[in-house]
């Protein structure tokens, strides 16, 4: 196992807003992290901070030994939780936007995933429904060979049918190599699938460590247990 | 396959497998899921399915064939010998439940035998 | 690169189609009333006719262009489903410099259709080949106008990087902040300041005034305008090259998209 992600210290904050306080993480290899909290605990933020979409105010971020920038933007497959496809293309012109741009998009890949999600590769990405929108957009992170991936929100919002093909994609792309950091409020959902959890509430990590070892230490499930930790939130 | 919050994911994944070995479900000496195939089917994660898979191995359950896969053993003896455990572990839930509702181990055996006639 | 002037392409690929169609069909449209007119008239005023659709024309196509290169950048920076470009591994350079050479081909292409249209319409309305020709046409005033030409392209383009710092500055340093578009254009106007600043400052340092050379160079020394149509290049150039890496820097650093 190596470290894959080194978060020291990290601050951020927007205008008036504090964002994230005093956030001190790391991520192993061949792990599948939670990163659990409701609206507006920090989750996206981290997220985006490690995809360098945003910068931080202080403290340290080390990507495979590297900072943040465009070149760790090429093994980091990040999915934000918004529609971030330009609604103009077509399902084929994203899927070929994604080989254009990164080397390691596996087109083959693609295309099967294509047909498992139950899409019309002529379809315009502006007349997808949410749940059509949403299998595009995992399809698209998980199709490249990336080291680090994470999603933002993967299951919010949609059909029980839809949640499960995500779950199932998630599942059989995961290798031993690689990182997956899935953050989500629907804790349930995701309970089977995580090796360590995160709470995130205001900014803060409030515990963190492994699913299995914390469901032995508090006798219940992790769906109480975020009830439990976000009670007063 | 639903899972409970009492206890952890992978023994329950395996009392599952131990009962379909035992029941026939699965074969003697057949081949199991590759560890993904498993996890995407369960929608569990690839690690608690590797951890099943070496468990059972350890119990002597299961063995690996490199590169090839993981296959239920072929001794009749280590099933049989799986079969009385779990029979065992189904017992001891039944008789410590059964003994904190104040039955006495003749009450309860009695008690077994008017319910197999009621229920044939 | 390639790849990110392909996608700039690949994106305006609609708007592309609809202008084309909305050219050929105002094209229809004035000719229609062109033949509608007495052929008089036509004899007439016909030289009249054509300066006045093609400076029309001329004036929607440099609107068009104008719009589009502001939106540009805009939609990638401020909508929702924009930063899927800034999410590729590519640096906020190499982005903002495909999007202008993107922007130089598209305003070449569109140079190309309106000349092409003009001369379509001289043929059709019988004036034979438009006589280019000034009464005193020699070296330098073709030098003038290609300068002239060359100073309007990169002035567009240093306006347009103006615009971007804007936005640039605005999505880093206040991200989420409202009223977008009332800030954006307080830093637009405070970029400007510090422009007109700068200028200024320059000026006295040469002990001359570049608004008065930029008067000047209507008036009527042709050598005198020449040399001050060379100076503005080079200053619109300085400035274009001082715009494009601080905009390239917040792209690539200090954005929060």
């Amino acid at each position: 196992m190596n470290t894959m992600i080194k978060i020291v210290d990290l601050h951020k904050s927007y205008m008036t807003k504090k964002a994230l306080r005093n956030v001190n993480l790391e991520f192993q290899s061949g792990k599948i992290y939670g990163l659990l909290g409701p609206n507006g605990s920090g989750k996206t933020t981290l997220m985006k901070v490690i995809a360098d979409l945003h910068q931080q105010n202080e403290g340290e971020i080390l990507i495979c030994g590297e900072k943040p920038s465009h070149k760790t933007r090429a093994f980091v497959a990040f999915m934000p939780t918004e529609n971030f496809i330009y609604g103009w293309m077509k399902v084929k012109e994203a899927l070929q936007f994604y080989k254009d741009m990164y080397q390691d998009f596996d087109m083959e890949r693609a295309e099967e995933l294509i047909q498992f999600m139950e899409l019309d590769k002529n379809q315009k990405v502006a007349s997808l429904s949410t749940g059509q929108k949403a299998r595009l957009k995992i399809t698209l992170t998980i199709c490249r060979r990336a080291k680090i991936y994470m999603l933002d929100e993967p299951l919010n919002g949609l059909d029980p049918i839809s949640r499960t093909k995500i779950k199932e994609c998630i599942i059989d792309q995961f290798d031993s190599e690689g990182v997956m950091i899935i953050s989500t409020h629907l804790v349930n959902e995701v309970e089977q699938i995580l090796d360590e959890v995160i709470f995130i509430g205001g900014g803060e990590i409030i515990i963190s460590g492994e699913t299995e070892t914390l469901r032995a230490e508090r006798g219940k499930g992790l769906e109480d247990i975020y009830r439990e930790v976000f009670a007063n939130a | 396959m639903d899972f409970s919050n009492e206890t952890p994911i992978y023994l329950q994944i395996m009392n599952r497998l131990k009962s379909d070995i035992v029941t026939g479900k699965i074969k003697m000496g057949e081949k199991l899921m590759s560890t993904r195939e498993l996890a995407v089917s369960l929608r569990v994660n690839p690690n608690t399915v590797q951890r099943v898979f070496k468990e059972l191995e350890n119990e002597g359950i299961c063995f690996t064939k490199r590169g090839m896969g993981t296959y239920v053993t072929e001794d009749e003896a280590t099933i049989a010998l799986l079969k009385e455990q779990l029979a065992n572990d189904l017992m001891m839930v039944f008789i410590d439940g059964m003994k904190k509702l104040n039955y006495s181990l003749v009450e309860i055996i009695e008690k077994v035998r008017s319910y197999g006639e009621v229920n044939k | 690169m390639l790849k990110l002037i392909k996608f700039e392409f690949m994106r305006k690929k609609m708007v592309f189609l609809i202008a084309g169609a909305l050219t050929v069909l105002g094209q229809l449209f004035a000719m229609f009333q062109y033949y509608k007119l007495d052929e008089t008239v036509r004899n007439y005023a016909g030289e009249e006719i054509f300066t006045i659709f093609m400076s029309f024309t001329i004036f929607g196509f440099g609107l068009l262009y104008f719009i589009d290169l502001i939106l540009l950048i805009k939609d990638d920076l401020f909508k929702q489903e924009g930063y899927m470009l800034f999410m590729t591994p590519h640096n906020g350079y190499k982005i903002l410099g495909s999007k202008l050479i993107f922007a130089l081909l598209e305003g070449f292409i569109i140079a190309v259709v309106y000349l092409a249209l003009a001369y379509l319409n001289v043929n059709m309305m019988g004036m034979g080949p438009i006589d280019f020709r000034m009464p005193e046409f020699d070296v330098a005033w073709i030098e003038l106008i290609v300068k002239g030409l060359f100073l309007g392209v990169i002035m567009l383009i240093e306006f347009a990087l103006t615009v971007y710092l804007s936005f640039a500055l605005f999505k880093s340093l206040f991200t989420n902040a409202r009223f977008k578009g009332l800030i954006t254009f307080g830093i637009f106007i405070v970029i400007n300041m510090v422009k007109g600043q700068i200028v200024e400052l320059i000026g006295k340092v040469f002990g001359r005034s570049f608004e008065s050379i930029h008067l000047n160079a209507s008036g009527a020394m042709l050598e005198a305008a020449n040399s001050a149509m060379t100076l503005g290049i080079g200053a619109t150039l300085v400035s274009a090259i001082i715009l494009f890496f601080a905009t390239g820097y917040l792209l690539e650093n200090r954005i929060n998209l």
